[in-house]
C-alpha cells in the first residue's frame, strides 16, 4: 500500500512512511528489502530504508506516469543510497552498489552507472548501455530518434542529488525515454522493486488523522489467510478532493434538511436506550446486584455488591461507513448508497457519533491498461499470482472532519470513468483497521455493496476463490473482533458474505429499514458493552 | 410454506454458525415470519416460515424426536387426516399440529419410507445423530424446491441455490449442460440444476447420505403406460368431479384471503369458479386477477388466439358473488425493468419476459390487499384441458381409417378456426420419417430450426452436443407430434422444475399453489383414454362435459385460445433503448458470448419491425430468440458478475 494524497506521492515512498509509522506506533518494524536481492544482508536492508526514511521525497513520483515510475525509482534508489552513504560512513559498505542486483541486466546496469556518476566516478559504462544487449536495441533506436545523452543526464542529476525535486526534474528525459521503449524492462526493474513496495504500510485519510495500520500487517493477515497480491505498487489511499467532481451538484440536496433531523432524533432515542442500560458493577454503592449476592456468604467474597447506572455517551460510539464504487454499483445501487450514506452521516453527526465515510475501488477496470497485469505477464506469467489489480481507496470522510468536506466529492464519485473492480476482503481489512485504531469501544463498520468481489484479471488467472475466500477470511476475523460488522446492498448478494446483510430496494427503505438497522447495531454494540 | 436448508460434515467437525446464520438470513426473504435453527455437532438445519394455513401458527420448526431425529419440513400436506389416521393422531389433536409435526411423526414410524405416505406439495430433511444419516425427498410434482452440493467434508442442501453459495467453497459456476437444456428448451432431465456442483432433488425423488455415500431413489413417478378404464362415460365424469372439487379444495387450507389468476382460458375458469364455490360455502371471497393489454390494443394477434381474456373472464367471474375480478393492464414498465432482482429470486433465467409484467403486477397487488393465497392453473394443458387431438394420430395409425376420418371432419365442424391442413399433419404426422416431416414444416413454413427460436450459439450447441441431449431426454426438436401423447405430455410436465417459481411468490408473502397439477388429478388425466379427450369432434370432451354448467357458454364457444401478454411487443418496442443498453452490456461480460449468439440478437434489434406482430416467425424471433436470450443473459451476468 503507498500513499497518494494527489500531490504524487508514490511507490517506495511508503518506505519512509513505514518507518515513521513504525517510530510512532507500537506496531512492529516493517521489513523492508528489495526482492532479486537475496545477497543483501539483514544489516543493507535496514540501512536501505532508513536512507529512503531519511532522504527519499515521495511527492516526486507522482510526476511521473505509471510505466516511468520504476524507472525513476531506480534512479531514486541510487540518489538515496548515495546521499547516504556520502552523509553516514558507516553505511556506505552496507549499500555498496555491487551488492544490488535487478533482474535484468540492464537495470543493474543502469543502477551501477548511476551510483557510479553519483558518486563522482564518470568512468566508461553507460556509454554503452543501451547498445550492448539486443532488448535495448530499440530503445537504443527511440533514443536516437530522440537523443538522450545518458551520461549527461547523470551527470547532471549527480549535481542536485539533495533536491530531490531537482534531481526528479534532471532526471526526466532519461526517465520517459526508457519507459517509451523498454517496457519489458521497465517490467523487470518493477518485479524487483516490487516487494519493497509491497512492505509499505497501509492507508491514510490523506489528513494525518489516521493510518488504519501498517501494510506489513495487512500483508502478513493476508497470508495467514493464504491471499497473495502480485504488488501493491501501484495501490492507492486518496482524499476526497482529489480528482473528484467539483462541479457536480449533489443530487441528494432534495434530501430535506428537515428529515435528517427526524431521522437523527430517531437514532437518538435509541441510543438513549442504551445509554441508560449503562452500568457499572462491583461497586460499594448503588443498587444491590442480586447476582452477586452469593459472594456476601462466602466469608473471603467480595463486599462490592453494588452497581450504579450512568451515563455511556453515544459519542463513544464510531461508525465507518464503507462503500463500493466498482462498476457493477452504478446507478440505483450508487444513488441508494449515496441517499443512505448522506442521511445516515448527517444524522450521526447531530448524535455526536462520529463517521468515517470510505470508498473503495480498483485503479484499472477490466479493459484498462492494467501494469500489475503488465507486470505479471512480463515476468514470465508466475504460478498463482495473487491479485492483479491496484488497490484505489479513498477517504470522503476522517472521523475527524466534517461531513461537507467530502460530501460533494463522494455525491459524484461514480460518474463518468470511474467505478472499476471492486476487491471487497483488502478493502474491509483496510477499514476495519482504521476503525480499530479509532478510540471508543463502540465500533460499527457498514459495507455497502453488491456482494461478490470481483476483478477480471485476478479471476481470470487465479480463480473466482481467491477473492471470496479472502473476503470470507476477512469477515470472520472482523466478526470475532469488537467491531460490529453490517453490510447492506440492493440484493441478496451480500447476503452470501456478510452474517449481518440488509437489502434495499426503494428509497424509502432507506429510511424505514436502514435506520432501524443501524439503530439496532449500535444499540446491540452499547450493550455489549454495557455488560459486566 | 417454508424455506429450509441445512449442513452435515460427514467428518465429525462442527458446523460453522456463521455459514447457517448467511443461510438463513438469505432463505429468510422466503420465509418472513420466523426463522429458526437447530445445531448439534456435525448437523445443523434451518427453517424460515411463512404462516399460510391455520395450522402454520403451530409450527415450531427444527422438530426433534424423542432418539434425537430432527426433521426440517416446507410445504403443505395434502392428506393429514389420513395420515393422522394412519400415526394414531387424534382428530382433537390433529387440529394443533402444524403439517411438520405429522412429518415428524411420519419419519418417526417409518423411516425413510414415511415419504411414501405423505401428500402435497413438499420438500423435507431429516437428520438422523445416531444413524449419522440424512435424507432428504421432495413431492412427486415438484412444487417445493430442494437443492444440495457435496464436497469432501461437507453435504448441504437448500431450498434455493443461493444459500447454498453461502458456504464457504461451495463453487458457484454455470452448468454449461444445463443452460444448453434451457436454452433449446428441453426437458429437466437428471439431477443438475443451473449451476455446476449444486444437484437438485428431483420432484419425486429422495436422497439418502450416509457414510460419506449418497444413493437416491424414485418414491414416486408418473406412469405414462397406465390406463384407466372405467365402465362409462359417466363414470369417468363422476371421478373428474371428483379429482377437480378435491384437488381445489385441497390447495384451499389457508388463513388467509385467497386469490387466483383468472383468463378466458378453460384451466384458471375451472379452478377459479370451483374455487368460488367451495370459498362460498366458507363465506369468503375470491380475489380474481386478469391480465388484460393496455387500452385500446386491437392489433391483430396470432392465428387461433385472442388477445382480451377480460371478457370471457368476467362473464365466469359474474357467475359467483364472491368473485372480485380485477383487471391488471399492461403499463408503460420497460420489459427489462427489475428483470436483475427477478432473476435473483429464482436464482434461474426467467423464460418469459412477457408474462413476467403482469405476472409481478398481479403478486405485488395481491400482496398489498394481504393475499395469503394464489391460486394458478399451470398445468392445465397437459392435464384437465388436454385436447385430445392425439387421437386422430392414433386412429390414423393403427388402420382405423374410418373413425378416423370421421372424427377429423367432425373436428374441422367444431373448430372450423383449425385448418384441414394442420389436422392432417396432426393425424400423419406422428408416422412419417423425421427428415420428411423437417422438409414439409419448412415448405409450409410451420417448423422452424433451434436457431430461429432459441438464442443458443452455434458453436455451443455443436460442443454441448443440443441434438444428442435430446434424444437422451427423449424430446423431439422437430415438434413432430408425438406418437405416445401420455409420454410426451409428463415430458412437458418434467420441461422445467416448476419449484423455484412456486418459491418466488413466497418472496410476495404468497402461497402459489396449482390444482392442476395436484397429483391425484395428474395421475388420473394422464391415465385417462384419449377418447375421453376427443369425441364426436369435440376437444376436450370430458371437461365440457364435467363443467359445461360451471364456466359460461362464451368461454366454451369462443374460438381459440387467449394470448397472454397479447400487447408485448408494444412494451418491447418502448423499451428498445433499454434492450440495446442491456446488449451492449452482455456482449461486454466474457461468458454470455460464448453461450448466446448475440450477434443474431443484435440483428434481430436492428431489425425491428413495425407491423407484423401476429406473424409466427416474428414471435418465435422477438419474443422467443430475443426476449429469452436476454434473460438468459441477465442469468449468466448473475452467475458470474462483472463490474463492465
Amino acid at each position: 500500500m503507498t500513499i497518494d494524497s494527489g500531490t504524487g506521492r508514490e511507490d517506495l515512498a511508503g518506505v519512509a512512511w513505514a518507518r515513521a509509522f513504525a517510530r510512532t506506533s507500537a506496531g512492529a518494524e516493517p521489513s523492508v528489502h528489495l526482492a532479486g536481492d537475496p545477497a543483501r544482508s539483514p544489516r543493507s536492508r535496514a540501512d536501505a530504508a532508513a536512507a529512503f526514511g531519511r532522504w527519499h521525497d515521495a511527492g516526486m513520483a507522482g510526476s511521473f506516469a505509471d510505466r516511468e515510475r520504476p524507472w525513476y525509482l531506480l534512479l531514486e534508489l541510487a540518489r538515496v543510497e548515495t546521499l547516504a552513504g556520502n552523509e553516514l560512513p558507516g553505511m556506505r559498505e552496507n549499500l555498496a552498489p555491487d551488492a544490488m542486483h535487478f533482474p535484468g541486466d540492464p537495470a543493474t546496469r543502469l543502477y551501477r552507472a548511476a551510483r557510479a556518476i553519483f558518486a563522482g566516478d564518470c568512468a566508461a559504462p553507460v556509454l554503452d548501455l543501451f547498445s550492448t544487449r539486443r532488448r535495448w536495441t530499440w530503445p537504443a533506436r527511440r533514443a536516437a530518434e530522440h537523443p538522450v545523452d545518458v551520461a549527461a543526464v547523470l551527470q547532471q542529476a549527480g549535481c542536485v542529488l539533495a533536491h530531490a525535486d531537482a534531481f526528479a526534474a534532471a532526471v526526466a528525459p532519461l526517465v520517459h525515454a526508457l519507459a517509451s521503449g523498454a517496457r519489458d524492462v521497465g517490467g523487470a526493474v518493477f518485479a524487483a522493486l516490487r516487494s519493497a513496495s509491497a512492505d509499505t504500510p497501509g492507508p491514510d485519510d490523506g489528513d494525518g488523522a489516521d493510518t488504519g495500520g501498517s501494510a506489513h500487517e495487512a500483508r502478513h493477515r493476508a497470508e495467514r489467510l493464504g491471499y497473495r497480491v502480485y504488488s501493491r505498487a501501484w495501490d492507492r489511499v486518496l482524499p476526497a478532493e482529489v480528482g473528484s467532481s467539483r462541479g457536480v451538484e449533489p443530487a441528494i440536496d432534495a434530501a430535506s434538511a428537515a428529515q435528517s433531523r427526524r431521522l437523527a432524533r430517531r437514532l437518538q432515542r435509541r441510543l438513549r436506550e442504551v445509554q441508560l442500560r449503562r452500568w457499572s458493577f462491583d461497586l460499594e454503592e448503588g443498587h444491590l446486584d442480586s447476582r452477586r449476592l452469593a459472594s456476601l456468604c462466602n466469608p473471603g467474597g467480595a463486599r462490592a455488591v453494588f452497581r450504579q447506572e450512568r451515563d455511556a455517551s453515544a459519542s463513544g460510539a464510531r461508525v465507518t461507513f464503507l462503500v463500493d464504487q466498482s462498476g457493477s454499483m452504478r446507478g440505483r445501487a450508487w444513488q441508494l448508497a449515496v441517499q443512505a450514506i448522506d442521511l445516515a452521516v448527517q444524522a450521526l453527526e447531530a448524535c455526536a457519533v462520529a463517521c468515517e465515510v470510505l470508498g473503495y475501488t480498483t485503479r484499472y477496470g477490466a479493459d484498462d491498461d492494467n501494469p500489475v497485469l503488465d507486470a505479471w505477464v512480463l515476468a514470465g506469467r508466475p504460478d498463482a499470482p495473487g491479485r492483479l489489480n491496484a488497490l484505489e481507496h479513498r477517504v470522503y470522510k476522517a472521523a475527524s472532519c466534517p461531513w461537507r468536506h467530502g460530501r460533494r466529492a463522494f455525491v459524484g464519485a461514480l460518474g463518468a470513468g470511474r467505478g472499476r473492480e471492486n476487491i471487497d476482503g483488502e478493502a474491509l481489512d483496510w477499514a476495519a483497521s482504521r476503525l480499530a485504531r479509532q478510540p471508543g469501544r463502540r465500533k460499527v463498520l457498514v459495507v455497502f455493496s453488491d456482494g461478490t468481489p470481483h476483478d477480471e484479471a485476478t479471476v481470470r488467472h487465479n480463480g473466482r476463490a481467491l477473492l471470496e475466500n479472502h473476503l470470507r477470511s476477512v469477515i470472520q476475523a472482523i466478526e470475532a473482533s469488537p467491531i460490529d460488522l453490517a453490510a447492506i446492498g440492493t440484493g441478496q448478494g451480500v447476503g452470501r458474505f456478510y452474517r449481518t446483510a440488509l437489502t434495499l430496494d426503494r428509497p424509502e427503505d432507506v429510511d424505514r429499514m436502514l435506520f432501524d438497522h443501524l439503530a439496532d447495531l449500535l444499540v446491540r454494540s452499547g450493550r455489549r458493552e454495557a455488560m459486566p | 410454506m417454508s424455506a429450509i436448508g441445512g449442513i452435515v460434515h460427514p467428518d465429525g467437525r462442527p458446523v460453522d454458525r456463521a455459514a447457517l446464520d448467511r443461510m438463513q438470513a438469505l432463505l429468510a426473504p422466503y420465509g418472513r415470519d420466523a426463522q429458526q435453527q437447530w445445531r448439534q455437532g456435525p448437523a445443523g438445519l434451518l427453517r424460515t416460515l411463512l404462516r399460510v394455513t391455520p395450522e402454520d401458527a403451530f409450527d415450531r420448526q427444527p422438530l426433534a424426536g424423542p432418539q434425537g431425529d430432527v426433521v426440517v419440513f416446507d410445504g403443505c400436506l395434502d392428506n393429514r387426516a389420513e395420515l393422522a389416521a394412519a400415526l394414531g393422531v387424534a382428530g382433537t389433536d390433529l387440529a394443533r399440529l402444524s403439517d411438520a409435526d405429522l412429518a415428524l411423526r411420519a419419519c418417526l414410524r417409518w423411516d425413510t419410507a414415511a415419504v411414501d405416505h405423505l401428500l402435497g406439495d413438499f420438500a423435507i430433511a431429516c437428520w438422523s445423530p445416531s444413524r449419522r444419516r440424512l435424507w432428504l425427498a421432495r413431492d412427486a410434482i415438484g412444487h417445493r424446491p430442494l437443492f444440495w452440493h457435496r464436497q469432501d467434508g461437507l453435504f448441504a442442501f437448500a431450498s434455493m441455490p443461493k444459500a447454498l453459495f453461502a458456504i464457504p467453497n461451495v463453487p458457484r459456476e454455470l452448468c454449461e449442460e444445463r443452460m444448453a437444456d434451457h436454452l433449446a428448451m428441453l426437458p429437466m432431465v437428471g439431477p443438475e440444476s443451473m449451476y455446476r456442483g449444486i444437484h437438485r432433488v428431483e420432484p419425486g425423488q429422495q436422497l439418502v447420505f450416509q457414510d460419506d455415500r449418497v444413493t437416491t431413489r424414485h418414491h414416486y413417478r408418473l406412469d405414462p403406460a397406465r390406463e384407466l378404464r372405467l365402465g362409462s362415460d359417466s363414470a369417468y365424469e363422476e371421478a373428474l368431479a371428483e379429482h377437480l372439487e378435491r384437488a381445489v379444495a385441497r390447495c384451499l387450507r389457508c388463513a388467509g384471503p385467497v386469490a387466483s389468476h383468472l383468463s378466458a382460458g378453460f384451466d384458471s375458469g375451472v379452478v377459479t369458479a370451483l374455487a368460488a364455490r367451495q370459498l362460498a360455502g366458507r363465506e369468503e371471497r375470491l380475489l380474481a386477477y386478469t391480465a388484460v393489454p393496455r387500452e385500446g390494443y386491437d392489433l391483430p394477434v396470432m392465428p387461433g388466439r385472442y388477445a382480451d381474456e377480460w371478457p370471457g373472464a368476467h362473464a365466469l367471474a359474474t357467475r359467483f358473488d364472491n368473485i372480485d375480478h380485477l383487471a391488471i393492464r399492461s403499463g408503460d414498465n420497460a420489459l427489462v425493468d427489475g428483470l436483475e432482482k427477478d432473476t435473483e429470486a429464482v436464482d434461474r433465467p426467467l423464460v418469459n419476459l412477457c408474462n413476467r409484467t403482469w405476472d409481478r403486477a398481479i403478486r405485488n397487488d395481491a400482496q398489498s390487499r394481504g393475499v395469503r393465497l394464489l391460486l394458478c392453473a399451470q398445468g392445465g394443458n397437459m392435464t384437465i384441458s388436454h385436447t385430445g387431438m392425439d387421437r386422430l394420430s392414433t386412429l390414423f395409425g393403427h388402420g382405423h381409417w374410418r373413425t378416423w376420418l370421421d372424427e377429423l371432419l367432425a373436428v374441422k365442424r367444431h373448430h372450423p378456426h383449425r385448418r384441414m391442413r394442420g389436422l392432417l399433419a396432426e393425424s400423419i404426422g406422428p408416422w412419417l420419417p423425421q427428415p420428411l416431416w423437417r422438409v414439409l414444416g419448412r415448405l409450409q413454413g410451420r417448423s422452424a430450426a433451434l436457431a430461429e427460436y432459441s438464442a443458443i450459439h452455434p458453436e455451443f450447441a455443436r460442443r454441448m452436443d443440443v441434438q444428442e441431449r435430446a434424444r437422451a431426454a427423449g424430446w423431439d426438436l422437430s415438434y413432430r407430434p408425438s406418437r405416445d401423447s401420455r409420454r410426451l405430455r409428463v415430458a412437458v410436465l418434467g420441461r422445467r422444475d416448476p419449484g423455484e417459481q412456486m418459491a418466488m411468490a413466497n418472496l410476495s408473502g404468497l402461497q402459489m399453489r396449482d390444482p392442476t397439477r395436484d397429483r391425484q388429478l395428474t395421475e388420473f388425466c394422464l391415465a385417462l383414454p384419449a377418447e375421453q379427450y376427443l369425441r364426436h369432434g369435440q376437444t376436450r370432451w370430458l371437461l365440457r362435459r364435467v363443467t359445461g354448467d360451471l364456466l359460461p357458454p362464451s368461454i366454451w364457444s369462443t374460438p381459440g385460445k387467449g394470448l397472454q401478454a397479447a400487447d408485448w411487443h408494444v412494451s418491447a418496442t418502448a423499451s428498445l433503448p433499454a434492450l440495446r443498453a442491456m446488449l451492449a452490456e452482455l456482449e461486454q461480460h466474457p461468458t454470455v458470448g460464448k453461450i448466446i449468439d448475440l450477434q443474431a440478437m443484435k440483428h434481430s434489434l436492428d431489425q425491428w419491425p413495425e407491423e407484423g406482430w401476429e406473424r409466427r416467425d416474428v414471435v418465435l424471433r422477438f419474443r422467443g430468440q430475443l426476449l429469452r436470450g436476454l434473460a438468459t443473459g441477465q442469468f449468466i451476468r448473475y452467475v458470474e458478475p462483472d463490474n463492465r
